[in-house]
Order: structure tokens, then C-alpha cells, then sequence
């Protein structure tokens, strides 16, 4: 990677704040402060984050609230001091952590665009030359001239939006800034940005929105609990980040290949390897080659049971299941009350990510569904394409209708 | 050399500022910006009541003037002083949200306030002299110009311990309680409802400590005698002013690092 132009490089940054103290205590603060001591007791909100950011390849922090992203953004604008570490950077940075920060709500639309250009630098007369500019992309009409306080929230963000649009700096921090506004705003927010991308400039932005991550920047960084937990390609990380948020919210948290047991006299899955691999363990399969799925099921009445396998996302959304009982396929008796199975999926069309292979057993009529056994399973590869799997497509020019 | 720089750089920014700090004041009024007016006026009729019809207070030797005029002459700097370095000491915890979300010289919103603060009182006190120019003998011209460098010096002393006292209220939030007393304190040991020959020998050392007090006494010569001989003590006061200056942006910028941790 040569000649890449590197903007921010971020080296051994941490951040802690100073915990609660009391009165002595922040006499004391002020004293250390004076003095470029370090302050003790302090909480820690980042650390050791290593990242550089280059041009033309932006940026997108994905994490849980309060995992330190905002900070990490703030130190980079320069609105936080890192307590350890060093931050250079290469570049004219203009950040956006807050829409409409610095309006005044007595102000009207107008005073506070002169206001909010101030604060980014620009004089009163660079400010009149783009007001056209600001005012069309905010499009708040008439309004403009009506103090901030009576705007909606929408209105105020809008204006906040539009005012930014004014600099091009070559790299623009943004914090969560495209999660307001109506839909027709953010399509128009998303563009300008796009357009930004394209005139060589670079993101370094936080949202919750992985496809804004996903379209926006190539790489993206997932920080967790104030450290970088995984850096890389957005596609990536974001899947990662997706996967793992998905297997976190779930209702009732149950590790894959923790086996549910039916009660005595039921049925139940006895054995299951996916691709040869037993549960509790990765099943690691490349994207667009087989799974195989093979076990045996317990049925105490000694008949041929029903066997459900399915694949699902981490988030237990269904992709694909089907019954044994659906194809005609009979479970063929290994043993006393033991019927194996064995099902392959030949060029598997799940794009990459992370899933789950679950099977069930059900009792011979397919009444109910008595056991379930899960197995994580990670699709590898590189796609751009988006959702779950593949369907079968083909371009063309389109057909003239008379 | 580089403040001055920084602060001509971000000019607007800081006229952005100071314009919204005094349209803050008048906002929601019925005569918005004739406040600016009408306060001083109305002061110097409460002044002029108590302290001539009730009171009766009488001072020799101030040229011929009345104890309002003696009194409104030392009493206006003086509120911009003590509101200046009032306001000015919340003007960052005011201000969090910017401060949080926003890089710029923090130093501005201190500037900004003073700033302000000390334009809204001098124009009063301009009221207040027109109006006893008006109605009572004539102040001497020759005063004016070491009026206004006493106001200049008077600001500067504001915005260095401004800063000082500003960056603190972020971490200690009691600067904010502490500095009215203090400031009534001041205010009883500088003679601006006395005159300075009041005060007995013994004490007068803590007049020359004090620049209020210089400032103030220089200007009340100015305009009430004409008698400029003691207006050197401007130089080496606003030298003074100046050092504070230096020191409160010492302080300041140190405790700048932090604001963020504190908000």
C-alpha cells in the first residue's frame, strides 16, 4: 500500500475520566491539572486503541452504547485530550458530533447559520457567499426567519445538516448524525455524503446503521468496552458485529451446541455433526460449497420419528428449515429406538456471515417438536451483496413492451 | 502577539458572541435594547434620592459636583467589573454544550462576556455622564480619553481573572457562590461609595494594593477636577492588567485540556 496518504494515526490512545470525588478532592483535581499531573482514580473510558485512518478510505466505528465510540471520536475532533497516547494528525478535520450545537433557540434560522459558521471558522462574508447554498439543502422555506425555538426537532437538524455542507474538510467526523431527520432527509444527507467520498474526502463516522457503515466506508472498527475488539474491512466487521449483537439480544441466551434434553420419554436428537463437526465447535464452511448435516434421533416408542432441520441466523430469524417427513424421507433404524439421518445442502447459498444449524426431533406423526440441538456455523468469503443468500439472478437489458 | 492573532482570526466568531450575549439580556423585554437606556437612568434617579434628599451625604472638594455624580463616576466601572467577572466566571459551564460538542478557543466565550458585559455598562455609564453633564456643572473634557483607558485596563483585569475563575467553576463548582462575597468585599474596601480620605493612614496600604481603587481614583480626577497628574499609574496598571491576562490564559488553557471531563 504505497502512497496512501495517512490523515489520523492514533497511537496507544486512552481516555479515563476522573471518577466522582469529593470537594478536597476536586480542589486537588484543579491542582494536578495546573501542574500536568495525571489524575488518579479515574475511570477508563478507551484504551490502547491503535488506528490509522487514510484517505480516501473512510472509517465507521460500530459498538454497543457507552463502548467508548463517541469518545474515541471526540479525541479525534479534538474536543477531548487523550490521557495516554498520541494522536497526529495530517489534514483539515471538520467534526459534526452534534447537529445544531451552538444553536440558539432565541435566534432565528438565519442568525444562527452566521452563528454555526463562526464556530466552524468561516467569516461573515464566506458565510454570505454559500447562505444560498445552506438555505437550499435545509429547505426549511419561509421559516428560516423564525427563531430556532419553534422549529421541530427535524427542522433544527436539518439546518444543522445544511450548515455543515458548507466545508470540505478532508476528513469529517460525524457521531450518529444521519439517525435523525425524516427519510427523504437522510436519502439527501447520504448523497451529499457520497458526493463528499467522491470529491476525495473521508469519513470517520459512528452510526448503529450497518448499512451506513456498509455503503459509506471501506473499513470499519468495532470498539468494545474501550478497546478495539476487531478492525477490517466494513463488510466484515460489521457482520461480525452484527452476528454477535444478534446472539447477545437474543431473549433467552443458550450457547450453541447446548442441548435442550426432552424429558424421559420423548423424543430426542442423539447425535448431530454438521460437515463432521460436533456441537460446541465452529463449523467453518466456505460460501458456495456443501453442508452436510448427520445424526441420529432417539425415539423411546421405537418408530421411525420426524427429523426438522433447519438454518437460521444468530438472531433467530428462520432462513431455510424443512422436516424429514416433508421430502418423503424415512429415518432408517440404526438401533433399537435410534434412527439416523443425513441431509446435504450441495452449493449452499448463504452468503457469508454467521448462522446456525439447528435440528429437531419430532415425534413420529410430526405433532410436536420435543428437542433442539444448535450448531454455530460461519459462511467464509468475500461478497458485497447484501442479506443472507443467494438467489439465483441474471442481468439484461431491459425487454421493449409496444 | 498570537492571542491577539487568534482572536482577530476568529473575529466573527467572537462578535457572533458578543452580539448574542447582549441580545440574550434583552430578550423577551418590552423595550428590548432601551434597557440599556433606561437601567442606568433609573439607578442614577434612585442614587440621586437617597443619597441627596434622604441621606443628605456632602462632600467637599469635588470641583463643585454633587455625591451622585462622585458616586455614579466610580460606581459604573465598578459594575462592570463585578458583573463582568460574575458572568464571566459561568460563561463556560453556560456554554457546556458547545464546549462538549465544538473545537474552538474556549477562551472566546470568557472574551465574549466581558466583552459584552463591559460595552452594556459603558454605554450606561455615557448615559449617566450626559445626563449630569446636562444637569449639573460641567465635567472636564480632559478627563475623557484617561476615562476611557481606566475602562480598557478596568476590562483587562476582568477578562485574566475571568479566565482564572472560569476555568475553575468547571471542576469546583462553588467559584460561582464564593466570588459575590468576594467581590461585595472588594467592593467595601475600594472607595467608590467613600472617599479615599475617609479611609485612615493605617489602612491606606491596602488602596495602593488595590487597582480598582487606583483606576477608580484616576478617573474622578479626570473628569471631576481635570486634574491629570495622577494618570500615570494607568501604565503600570495596565502592565499589570496585561500580566493577569497572561496568567488567567496560563490557567486557563491548562484547565481547558480537561472541560470536557468535567461538563
Amino acid at each position: 500500500m504505497h502512497n496512501v496518504e495517512t490523515l489520523i494515526t492514533l497511537s496507544h490512545v486512552g481516555k479515563s475520566y476522573p471518577t466522582a470525588r469529593s470537594a478536597i478532592g476536586r480542589l486537588h483535581t484543579v491542582a494536578n491539572l495546573l501542574v500536568r499531573k495525571p489524575l488518579p482514580h479515574s475511570f477508563a473510558a478507551l484504551s490502547d486503541i491503535n488506528l490509522e485512518v487514510h484517505r480516501g478510505e473512510s472509517l465507521g466505528l460500530v459498538g454497543v452504547n457507552g463502548a467508548g465510540k463517541s469518545t474515541l471520536l471526540k479525541i479525534v475532533a479534538g474536543v477531548v485530550r487523550p490521557s495516554t497516547g498520541r494522536v497526529d494528525i495530517n489534514g483539515r478535520i471538520s467534526a459534526l458530533l452534534e447537529l445544531g450545537a451552538g444553536f440558539h433557540p432565541e435566534y432565528t434560522g438565519r442568525q444562527n447559520v452566521f452563528l454555526a459558521t463562526a464556530l466552524m471558522g468561516l467569516s461573515e462574508p464566506q458565510t454570505r457567499e454559500r447562505l444560498d447554498e445552506i438555505l437550499a439543502f435545509a429547505d426549511i422555506g419561509e421559516h428560516i426567519d423564525q427563531p430556532i425555538k419553534q422549529y421541530s426537532s427535524g427542522m433544527v437538524v436539518r439546518l444543522g445538516f445544511a450548515v455543515s455542507t458548507v466545508v470540505r474538510p478532508d476528513v469529517l467526523i460525524t457521531d450518529e448524525v444521519l439517525a435523525v431527520g425524516d427519510e427523504s432527509f437522510q436519502r439527501k444527507c447520504i448523497r451529499w455524503m457520497e458526493d463528499f467520498l467522491a470529491g476525495g474526502g473521508t469519513l470517520l463516522l459512528c452510526s448503529h446503521s450497518m448499512f451506513h457503515i456498509e455503503k459509506l466506508c471501506q473499513k470499519a472498527a468495532w470498539i468494545h468496552a474501550g478497546r478495539l475488539h476487531a478492525y477490517g474491512a466494513s463488510k466484515t466487521v460489521t457482520r461480525d458485529y452484527l452476528a454477535w449483537h444478534d446472539a447477545r439480544s437474543r431473549p433467552r441466551p443458550q450457547a450453541a451446541g447446548v442441548r435442550k434434553q426432552g424429558a424421559g420419554g420423548e423424543c430426542a436428537v442423539s447425535t448431530l455433526t454438521v460437515n463432521g463437526v460436533a456441537p460446541g465447535e465452529d463449523v467453518v464452511v466456505a460460501a458456495g460449497q456443501s453442508l452436510v448435516a448427520q445424526g441420529s434421533i432417539y425415539c423411546p416408542e421405537d418408530r421411525a420419528p420426524i427429523v426438522l432441520i433447519g438454518i437460521a441466523t444468530v438472531g433467530d430469524a428462520p432462513i431455510y428449515g424443512l422436516s424429514s417427513d416433508m421430502d418423503g424421507y424415512r429415518l432408517p433404524r440404526l438401533r433399537p429406538r435410534e434412527f439416523g439421518f443425513r441431509i446435504q445442502f450441495p452449493e449452499l447459498a448463504l452468503l457469508p456471515g454467521r448462522y446456525e444449524v439447528r435440528a429437531h426431533a419430532m415425534d413420529p406423526e410430526g405433532y410436536r417438536v420435543f428437542d433442539e440441538v444448535r450448531c454455530a456455523l460461519i459462511i467464509e468469503g468475500a461478497s458485497r451483496e447484501i442479506g443472507h443468500c443467494r438467489l439465483e439472478h441474471s442481468w439484461g437489458d431491459p425487454v421493449q413492451s409496444s | 502577539m498570537q492571542t491577539l492573532r487568534m482572536i482577530w482570526g476568529r473575529r466573527a466568531l467572537l462578535a457572533s458572541f458578543v452580539r448574542r450575549d447582549i441580545t440574550n439580556r434583552y430578550a423577551g423585554t418590552l423595550i428590548g435594547a432601551l434597557w440599556a437606556l433606561g437601567q442606568p437612568v433609573l439607578m442614577l434617579l434612585i442614587y440621586g434620592f437617597v443619597f441627596q434628599r434622604v441621606l443628605r451625604v456632602d462632600i467637599q472638594d469635588l470641583g463643585g459636583h454633587g455625591f451622585v455624580s462622585f458616586l455614579a463616576i466610580g460606581l459604573w466601572p465598578w459594575m462592570g467589573f463585578q458583573e463582568g467577572l460574575q458572568r464571566a466566571t459561568r460563561s463556560i459551564v453556560q456554554n457546556g454544550a458547545l464546549v462538549k460538542k465544538v473545537v474552538f478557543p474556549f477562551e472566546l466565550l470568557v472574551l465574549a462576556t466581558i466583552t459584552a458585559t463591559f460595552l452594556v455598562q459603558f454605554f450606561g455609564f455615557l448615559v449617566v455622564l450626559a445626563v449630569l453633564w446636562l444637569l449639573g456643572p460641567p465635567f472636564h473634557a480632559v478627563g475623557l480619553p484617561v476615562m476611557m483607558v481606566a475602562w480598557l485596563v478596568m476590562a483587562l483585569f476582568a477578562y485574566g481573572i475571568g479566565l482564572v475563575t472560569a476555568s475553575i467553576q468547571v471542576v469546583v463548582r462553588d467559584i460561582e457562590h464564593l466570588i459575590g462575597p468576594v467581590l461585595l468585599l472588594i467592593f467595601y474596601v475600594t472607595p467608590i461609595l467613600y472617599p479615599r480620605k475617609l479611609v485612615p493612614e493605617s489602612f491606606s496600604f491596602v488602596l495602593d494594593l488595590n487597582p480598582v481603587a487606583h483606576l477608580v481614583g484616576v478617573i474622578r480626577a479626570g473628569l471631576l477636577q481635570g486634574d491629570l497628574s495622577t494618570a500615570w499609574v494607568l501604565a503600570p496598571l495596565l502592565a499589570a492588567a496585561l500580566l493577569m491576562v497572561w496568567l488567567g490564559q496560563l490557567v486557563f488553557r491548562r484547565l481547558a485540556e480537561s472541560f470536557e471531563d468535567f461538563m
